[in-house]
């Protein structure tokens, strides 16, 4: 029996794990939870269209697509408050030098997406450039 | 004949050995099959964790700030405390020690609202302290410790305050040597229970910011996508690494088995 507790031991502590191993892991994690801390956002809206908006006035005609717009629309996400783009029909009216004024399909609140670095989907979460 | 004996004794032990490893193993492997099972459905969501639910980082250091400071603080209080109870000779010292035996027997239940009356008249809900405070002093680690100072040399300590007077150097010198093995065991069940809270960040705290990991994971379906699996596993690591760093501190003679 001590022969056969004497060799399991002796597996055991080769299959332990050595301290430095240990250390190094530990650093890697905390140093990756760390980084994530402060970077994850930034990483996360490198991916996300960059827009400007502005309120009703005289929209610019590179902000309007077949007859739609994107206006900007606050929604609470995973526990904090997120821009997202929400696609609305319109009807464009008065057409000026500088673009279009709209007739109807917004509401006098709205906030309409006048440039984006990117193409803009219904329901997308976008990013604002002040 | 003696020798057939004795192999024939050896064979049999070593195949009853061979049996209860196995069922030992068998018994491990259902252990570690909801563990087994998280990691493996938290594949392909780290995404949606790490890099569109950023609650989730206040929360992660949160639990680490609370597990950390409470068990430093816990330690130097329960160790100068468990030595006056279990070497001091004074008047109620039972008495003492058997309301903290009371007290670790209560559930969290039944001293929460007390709990909540005390903090809210000190003005520290809703506050890191809030949490920090109540726990430093938990009779868990006093208990445990006490038990094992009983057993400690009483002449090393003689021999220290032989050189000095001061109480400080005599616990530093003298018992937290002695007793440096039980010290790491409470420590890690110290870590892991401050860490694994629940219903003090619940109760006493309203702001996410100052909540902790167990509230995320256990408000998961708030949040959108897969986001428990990941939380669980990453959940898990810090108290692996801390057990596998320590864990060899309580196989000693003098460690766990104590407990």
């Amino acid at each position: 029996m001590q022969e056969i507790y004497n060799t399991t031991r002796k597996k055991q502590e080769k299959l332990s794990i050595p301290p430095v191993i240990i250390y190094v892991i530990t650093i890697l994690f905390f140093g990756t939870m760390a980084f994530l801390t402060f970077k994850a956002r930034d990483i996360h809206e490198k991916g996300l269209p960059h827009v400007k908006h502005q309120k009703l006035g005289i929209i610019p005609k590179d902000a309007i697509h077949n007859n739609q717009v994107f206006i900007i629309k606050t929604m609470v996400k995973n526990g904090e408050e997120r821009t997202f783009a929400e696609a609305r029909v319109i009807k464009t009216g008065e057409e000026t030098k500088e673009g279009y004024k709209i007739a109807s399909g917004t509401d006098m609140w709205d906030s309409i997406i006048t440039f984006s670095d990117r193409e803009l989907k219904d329901g997308a979460e976008v990013v604002i450039i002040k | 004949m003696a020798c057939k004996k004795e192999k024939l004794y050896y064979k049999t032990s070593k195949l009853s050995f061979i049996f209860i490893k196995g069922i030992i193993n068998v018994i491990a492997i259902i252990f570690i099959l909801p563990v087994l099972l998280t990691v493996i459905k938290s594949a392909g969501h780290y995404r949606e964790l790490l890099f569109d639910c950023f609650i989730f980082y206040p929360m992660f250091w949160n639990s680490l700030f609370y597990a950390t400071v409470i068990t430093i603080i816990q330690m130097a209080v329960i160790i100068p405390c468990a030595f006056g109870l279990s070497n001091g000779k004074f008047r109620g010292r039972k008495f003492i020690f058997f309301i903290y035996v009371i007290l670790m027997m209560m559930p969290f239940q039944v001293t929460m609202l007390p709990n909540y009356i005390g903090l809210r008249e000190l003005g520290i809900l809703n506050t890191r302290t809030g949490i920090i405070l109540p726990m430093v002093f938990s009779p868990f680690g006093l208990v445990v410790m006490h038990q094992y100072m009983k057993k400690i040399n009483t002449s090393v300590i003689e021999a220290v305050r032989l050189e000095t007077n001061s109480v400080i150097t005599v616990i530093w010198k003298g018992v937290v040597p002695q007793v440096k093995t039980c010290i790491m065991a409470v420590f890690l069940f110290t870590f892991a229970e401050c860490y694994n809270m629940l219903e003090q960040p619940m109760l006493f705290l309203k702001e996410d910011n100052l909540k902790t990991l167990p509230v995320f994971i256990s408000q998961a379906d708030k949040y959108e996508g897969g986001v428990l699996f990941p939380a669980a596993v990453i959940y898990m690591i810090p108290v692996f690494l801390l057990y596998l760093s320590l864990g060899k501190n309580l196989e000693g003679r003098t460690g766990a088995g104590n407990l």
